[in-house]
């Protein structure tokens, strides 16, 4: 008996051994099928160039009366050309506009935006209309720096409702010819 | 016969136990005492512990924005190699998605070549597919590059950057 359920599980052991064998033989088989003949998958070389390139700092968000930095970096553009970052806002119409968070978004505060080279010049700086520049780098020099204040020129803000403006910074190289 | 030594077995584990009850009471109580007599007699909540630092600073740092004005590509191949990516001085803060526009005459201005989901700070993306292939030639396309906060995904102030597209 002890005999007979040694063979019997030798057995099993040995087929079992056997069927492993052949799946990881028919694996390799269809590997090798794969990739010879027939229709063939390569790799295909995909190029890509990516120009003009540049890192930019902007603020996170504004905060009425706080000057923000805004800053390039790691400028890599073609000569006799200029990196040029202006600042634009959905809400824009006829000037800068903080809307109410709450409701239909109808009630707004108008505020005032400038930029200046650094914030020591900002109180004599002028008015920035929608799309005005807020930096500029020439090519050659890697890095800029500039700083942007909004400040409350229309009523001032009643009730408690939140009241935000989401700026749109645009990056752009223009030939300085332009 | 067999109750009676139930009965003072019971008893012997009950002494024995109260015993050890006593010596941990007399050991905790010893532990306190030293502790009053470094603390000025106070004995102190061992529940205290130091402030815990804010995760979030109160003012949120810049928003780091990578990218590029002229971007080459293969004609005819919807498939494209490409390098996006949120910069690692974003991390902690933002992460950020990139929509690549391509200009033209309809209503809304543009058509959408793709958009990436959300990218974490160090992170790039280095092949998209686009909406469709196109043919070679030179195109006006905007590369928006949106990033959110990470703490609730509140959008930020985004850029928006003027791509040449170049597909030769």
């Amino acid at each position: 008996m002890k005999k007979r359920n040694l063979v019997l599980f030798g057995s099993a052991a040995m087929l079992s051994l056997v069927l492993a064998g052949s799946i990881g033989a028919v694996t390799a088989f269809a590997d090798q099928t794969l990739s010879s003949g027939g229709t063939t998958e390569g790799t295909v070389q995909i190029t890509y160039q990516q120009d003009n390139a540049w890192t930019v700092t902007i603020p996170d968000s504004m905060v009425i009366g706080t000057a923000a930095k805004v800053s390039a970096s790691d400028v890599s553009i073609e000569n006799s050309t200029t990196l040029k970052v202006t600042v634009s806002s959905d809400n824009y119409s006829g000037g800068w506009k903080l809307k109410s968070d709450n409701g239909s978004g109808d009630k707004t505060i108008d505020y005032t935006l400038k930029a200046a080279s650094d914030e020591s010049g900002l109180t004599s700086a002028p008015a920035l209309e929608d799309n005005g520049t807020v930096l500029e780098v020439k090519a050659g020099t890697v890095t800029g720096e500039a700083s942007i204040k909004g400040e409350v020129s229309g009523s001032p803000a009643t009730g408690e409702d939140p009241y935000s403006d989401t700026l749109n910074f645009s990056v752009e190289v223009v030939d300085d010819a332009a | 016969m067999k109750t009676k030594r139930i009965l003072f077995l019971s008893s012997y584990i009950a002494l024995a136990l109260l015993f050890v009850f006593d010596l941990i009471m007399l050991f905790c109580i010893a532990s306190m005492k030293e502790e009053a007599r470094f603390t000025g007699g106070v004995v102190l909540d061992p529940s205290a512990q130091d402030e815990r630092p804010t995760e979030t600073p109160t003012t949120m740092p810049g928003v780091t924005v990578a990218g590029f004005s002229s971007l080459t590509i293969p004609p005819d191949v919807d498939a494209i190699a490409i390098d996006l990516y949120n910069p690692a001085e974003n991390n902690g803060y933002y992460y950020m998605t990139f929509e690549l526009r391509l200009l033209d005459e309809s209503e809304q201005g543009y058509e959408v070549l793709f958009k990436t989901g959300y990218v974490a700070p160090g992170k790039h993306i280095y092949q998209v597919t686009l909406s469709h292939s196109l043919p070679a030639g030179e195109y006006d396309a905007q590369l928006l590059i949106q990033p959110y906060r990470m703490r609730d995904l509140s959008p930020t102030n985004n850029v928006s950057a003027a791509v040449r597209l170049k597909v030769k």
